[in-house]
């Protein structure tokens, strides 16, 4: 008997999918993204940009990157000159006192002056760097929240496209990943660095002498932390994801073919459209998690910006001030360089963390496809 | 961070004092002796958090799974929604494909222009009905070839089957 394949007559994939990836956003909560596109210069909404991005549109292109990075560093280029500039200022007269009590009967008075001096470079920028600290704290909570709101999604249509035994193996990694990283950085790191800037000052002042191994310590231990927590963790995805990709994959194969087997063209027709939603779900997965990544890379954005350009502050007014012989300055801006560097390495890897936890989910999708065959 | 705040002013205090005595102090060995003073001073309250550490008890396991149960709840809700979208998009994907199968046969290998109706069962269990109606008198030929096509290729049996012709 002839038979006509089924979709013969039937209409372009991306046309047939267009209404189910709009009923399907109509049932995804992804309103509590807040103002993340909005900081970011975009008009659209979230599901209006994961509509697009499931089109093939990319929610942000490479201008808009380089827009966005240059209106950030313009912005803050202004606050981080006046500051350098202050810093300098009051080293410079610092450095005058200093000399001056060489030659002074009572030099104490100008080295009381020096110190002076001293704290209220330290009050401006611990005042500075706090305020990056908080930032960061802040931007890691939204981190945490676009990666709470968008991981069910993720997992939820990791379910609908058949990945079962990944979407099982995920969700113990991923709600770790969503609470550890955020008790990680409130808990752990922001007070390791506080107590770093406590260490710089304290030593700076020289009073009991130099603190510069407890300086280090702090130092290497935060990086000892975040070298365990992404070694670990990747580990575990990398060996997980692996694993998860085979399963699923030989599972939907499977299915599809004892599916297509029961009932010679109804089974097939069955098959197709089964085939056809759990490929419209690896494709609206993929544009949840592209958006996604987009936004937190947005919020990871500004308070790196800031974070770089106050090291390069620090570094610069280390570098100048270091011929004028006021060592408490020098050294302390060289101790909150070190922090504050510190502070981005963390930013920067818990972004890192949830950016590349998010690639592996969309990764297991196009693998499983390629597994169905 | 109220207890850090706490630790790292006592810090920078005993610094600054250090260095207020200090200046005040004119004698060399004084000097040495209040910059031994502070240092211990300093000492004691850096060892301060790890002497607090021995009464702190953590557990990893609790602190780290404790979203756990609500990422599965949210997950298991979303995708049952998800999961409803597709039983009616499926079904409705797989009813226009199967009323377009079955005119394309009727016309290829019968020469027949049909309109095929096909209706599922409300309560999920499968094809309620099929109704096929061709505009010409159907021979019972035909209507066999259509029955017995329908039968092997849907597993459709001739109780749900309605065949109108002209």
């Amino acid at each position: 008997m002839m038979m006509i394949p089924a979709n013969a007559n039937a209409q372009e994939p991306e046309n047939l999918l267009d209404p189910w990836i709009d009923e399907q956003l109509d049932t995804i909560p992804l309103d509590d993204w807040g103002d993340v596109f909005q900081d970011m210069g975009k008009s659209a909404g979230v599901k209006d940009l994961i509509r697009e991005a499931a089109q093939g549109n990319a929610p942000m292109d490479l201008r808009s990157w380089i827009g966005l990075l240059g209106r950030s560093v313009r912005n803050e280029w202004g606050r981080t000159v006046r500051q350098l500039a202050i810093v300098l200022i009051i080293s410079m007269i610092c450095a005058v006192l200093a000399n001056l009590k060489t030659n002074m009967k009572h030099g104490q008075v100008a080295k009381i002056a020096e110190y002076c001096g001293f704290l209220l470079v330290a009050g401006l920028l611990l005042s500075s760097v706090f305020e990056l600290v908080n930032l960061c704290g802040a931007a890691v909570d939204r981190l945490t929240g676009i990666v709470q709101t968008m991981f069910p999604v993720l997992l939820a249509l990791m379910l609908t496209a058949g990945e079962m035994t990944g979407q099982g193996l995920l969700q113990p990694l991923v709600a770790t990943a969503a609470g550890g990283a955020s008790v990680l950085f409130h808990a752990v790191i922001i007070p390791l660095i506080v107590i770093d800037l406590a260490v710089v000052t304290a030593g700076a002042l020289g009073a009991g002498g130099t603190l510069k191994k407890l300086h280090k310590l702090m130092q290497k231990l935060c990086k000892w932390l975040i070298g365990a927590v992404f070694t670990l963790f990747f580990g575990v995805l990398a060996i997980q994801g692996i694993a998860a990709t085979t399963f699923d994959g030989m599972a939907a194969r499977t299915a599809r073919y004892t599916v297509e087997n029961v009932v010679p063209v109804a089974g097939k027709m069955f098959a197709q459209s089964v085939d056809l939603v759990f490929s419209g779900s690896i494709l609206l997965k993929n544009a949840v998690g592209v958006v996604g990544m987009v936004a937190l890379a947005g919020i990871c954005l500004e308070p790196i910006i800031r974070l770089c350009l106050m090291i390069v502050c620090l570094r610069m007014a280390s570098a100048i001030t270091e011929p004028m012989e006021v060592s408490p300055v020098t050294e302390s801006l060289d101790g909150y360089g070190d922090a504050v560097s510190t502070l981005a390495v963390s930013i920067g890897a818990v972004g890192i963390l949830f950016f590349i936890m998010t690639a592996v989910v969309l990764g297991m999708g196009s693998a499983v496809l390629m597994m169905r065959g | 961070m109220e207890q850090i705040k706490s630790w790292v002013l006592q810090l920078v205090m005993i610094g600054l004092g250090g260095v207020i005595a200090s200046s005040l102090i004119h004698r060399e060995s004084f000097q040495r002796y209040v910059k031994l003073v502070i240092g211990f001073l300093m000492i004691m309250v850096l060892i301060q958090p790890v002497i607090k550490l021995r009464d702190f008890s953590f557990d990893p396991s609790r602190l780290l799974f404790e979203n756990m149960g609500g990422l599965a709840e949210e997950t298991s809700a979303i995708s049952s929604d998800m999961e409803r979208v597709n039983a009616n998009w499926m079904d409705e994907y797989a009813v226009k494909n199967m009323q377009s199968q079955i005119e394309t046969d009727i016309e290829t290998v019968l020469g027949y222009d049909s309109r095929v109706d096909v209706r599922l069962s409300p309560d999920g269990s499968g094809i309620y009905r099929v109704r096929i109606t061709v505009r010409e008198a159907l021979t019972g030929e035909d209507q066999l070839w259509i029955l017995n096509s329908l039968r092997e290729n849907y597993g459709l049996t001739e109780d749900k089957i309605r065949l109108i012709g002209g």
